[in-house]
Parts: C-alpha cells; sequence; structure tokens
C-alpha cells in the first residue's frame, strides 16, 4: 500500500515536472543560416535549369529512341545462341578445358 | 490586413519578406519543434526545413487557415515525420519488436539523444522519463498533449493545427493524460 503511494506521488511529480520546462530562445544566426540555405537552394535550382536548358524535349524524345534502339540491338546481338556456344568453346580452349587434338598427343606421349 | 501583405510579398519572393517572416515566426517554429524533438541540434535543423518548406510552398498557400497555423501545421508534421523515421531506425536496431517490450517506456531506446536547454537539472531525469512515455502515446495523442502542454498552446490554437474540434481535444488530452499515468506507473514498479 506504501509502495503504491510513493508510486502514485511519482508519477504526479513527472507529470507535474512539465511545468519546469523553461522556453529557449532560437539559437544565434538562426535566420542567417535559413536565409543561406534558401539562397544556395535558388542558386542550385537555377544552375540545374541553366544546364538542361539545351535539352529540349525534341532532344529528349531522340536520346530515348536512341537508347531503346541500343539496347534492342545489343539485347538481340546476345540473344543469338551460335554466337553463346562459340564462346563458350573458345573459353573452353584458353583455358585447357575441353578435349583437343593436342591434349591426347600429349598424354599418348 | 498585415498578415495579407505579408503573404502578397512572400508569394512575389521578396527577401523582406522572408526576413520579415523569419522574424516573427522563428521563436514560435523552434519552440515547436524542441517541445516535440528534445535535442537543440535536431530542433534547430527541423525548425531550418520548416522555414525552407514554407518559402517553397507559400504559393500554394490559399488563405484557408491563418498563416501562423498554417506554419505550426508544418512543423508539426516535419517534427512528425523526423519522428517516425528515428523510431524506426531504432526499432530495427535493437530489434525490440520482436522482442514484445514495445509498449513499456525505455529510456535508452528513446529516438534522439536527450538535450533541451530549458530543462533543469534536478528535473532531467523525470522530464526524461515523461518524454519518453510521451513517445509511447498513439500519434493524436502525442500531438495534442505536447502542442498544449510542451508548447503551451491555447485549446483553440491546437484545434485550428490539427482541424479537430475543441471536445475532441479536450477528450484526447484526457486519455493523453490517463494513458501516461498508466505507462508511468508501470515503469517506477519495475524500477522498484
Amino acid at each position: 500500500m506504501e509502495a503504491k503511494t510513493k508510486i502514485d506521488q511519482l508519477v504526479e511529480e513527472t507529470l507535474e515536472s512539465i511545468t519546469t520546462i523553461d522556453k529557449v530562445n532560437t539559437p544565434p544566426f538562426f535566420k542567417d543560416k535559413v536565409l543561406r540555405n534558401l539562397s544556395q537552394q535558388n542558386e542550385l535550382a537555377r544552375e540545374g535549369v541553366i544546364q538542361l536548358k539545351w535539352f529540349t524535349p525534341k532532344l529528349q524524345a531522340a536520346a530515348l529512341i536512341c537508347f531503346v534502339f541500343l539496347n534492342l540491338a545489343a539485347l538481340l546481338s546476345n540473344n543469338s545462341t551460335e554466337s553463346y556456344s562459340d564462346n563458350v568453346s573458345s573459353f573452353a580452349e584458353v583455358y585447357g578445358l575441353s578435349e583437343t587434338d593436342a591434349d591426347t598427343y600429349l598424354y599418348q606421349n | 490586413m498585415e498578415e495579407q501583405k505579408l503573404i502578397d510579398a512572400l508569394q512575389k519572393g521578396t527577401n523582406q519578406a522572408y526576413g520579415q517572416l523569419l522574424d516573427e515566426y522563428q521563436q514560435k517554429v523552434f519552440g515547436t519543434c524542441i517541445s516535440f524533438v528534445p535535442n537543440q541540434e535536431d530542433a534547430e535543423d527541423i525548425a531550418q526545413e520548416v522555414f525552407i518548406e514554407v518559402f517553397n510552398s507559400i504559393a500554394k498557400f490559399k488563405g484557408d487557415s491563418k498563416l501562423s497555423t498554417w506554419i505550426y501545421r508544418i512543423a508539426t508534421n516535419k517534427c512528425l515525420e523526423f519522428i517516425r523515421k528515428k523510431n524506426t531506425k531504432k526499432r530495427f536496431g535493437f530489434m525490440q519488436s520482436l522482442m514484445g517490450n514495445d509498449t513499456a517506456i525505455d529510456r535508452s531506446a528513446y529516438f534522439t539523444e536527450f538535450n533541451h536547454p530549458g530543462i533543469q537539472l534536478e528535473n532531467k531525469e523525470k522530464n526524461e522519463i515523461l518524454f519518453a512515455a510521451i513517445n509511447k502515446l498513439p500519434e493524436a495523442q502525442r500531438i495534442v498533449y505536447t502542442l498544449n502542454k510542451i508548447d503551451d498552446l491555447s485549446y483553440q490554437e491546437v484545434s485550428d493545427i490539427t482541424q479537430k474540434s475543441i471536445s475532441s481535444i479536450e477528450s484526447l488530452l484526457f486519455r493523453a493524460k490517463k494513458n501516461l499515468k498508466e505507462l508511468l506507473y508501470d515503469y517506477y514498479k519495475k524500477e522498484g
């Protein structure tokens, strides 16, 4: 019972402690920092606009078509099975993974 | 009328208007931020973000509410966004959700380092416990309790910011206080 009263008192004191918090002033140079951030942001936005001004919608469309075309071409050339098996056999030959005439002679000798 | 002139000047983007807005609202915005996030550096960063957001979206401000209410709303949302992000990081960091003790007060898992210059040394521990308990409240209760009890805004101001009726604010405050009592009681009971 005594413990409960003690806990209740602690709870009340903790809730009351909120009234003791003092007002905190804004940190010094806060206004300057905000204005500087804002002007930096504006400058960056302006630079971004200037840098991309030459990239007109027509050029954007042309770039997109080129990109799609190049990707399709690369995809089609890579998909052909012949070139794939050629690549595998040449890789195997270079690293001595395939059975060649030279290997056979070597083992026979 | 004066407010309308300031809004017009802000929408035109004049530097003088930006300066005037900062002079008028920097203390209020910072006060709100440090009430939600009791760490001076974090509160300053959030307050800066609030003003950047205000300047960037002033063109969209239609005057449906007072300018101060609109700014307070932005500040509250920015603070909640910050707390949500930090709370998620902490939760994942300690795998608390797996251990199932997410509802109890845990000062070590508080979302920021406690550093509130307005808190007196003798009350620091109690205030830390109270802020940790507030962090456990449901969001609606937390907002209303923080704005009214810590930031010292009136019921009417809280009602305007949260777009809820005054009776809802009273009810949320009542429930917040009740929940806080329960949370604190459990905490002190565990502490022995």
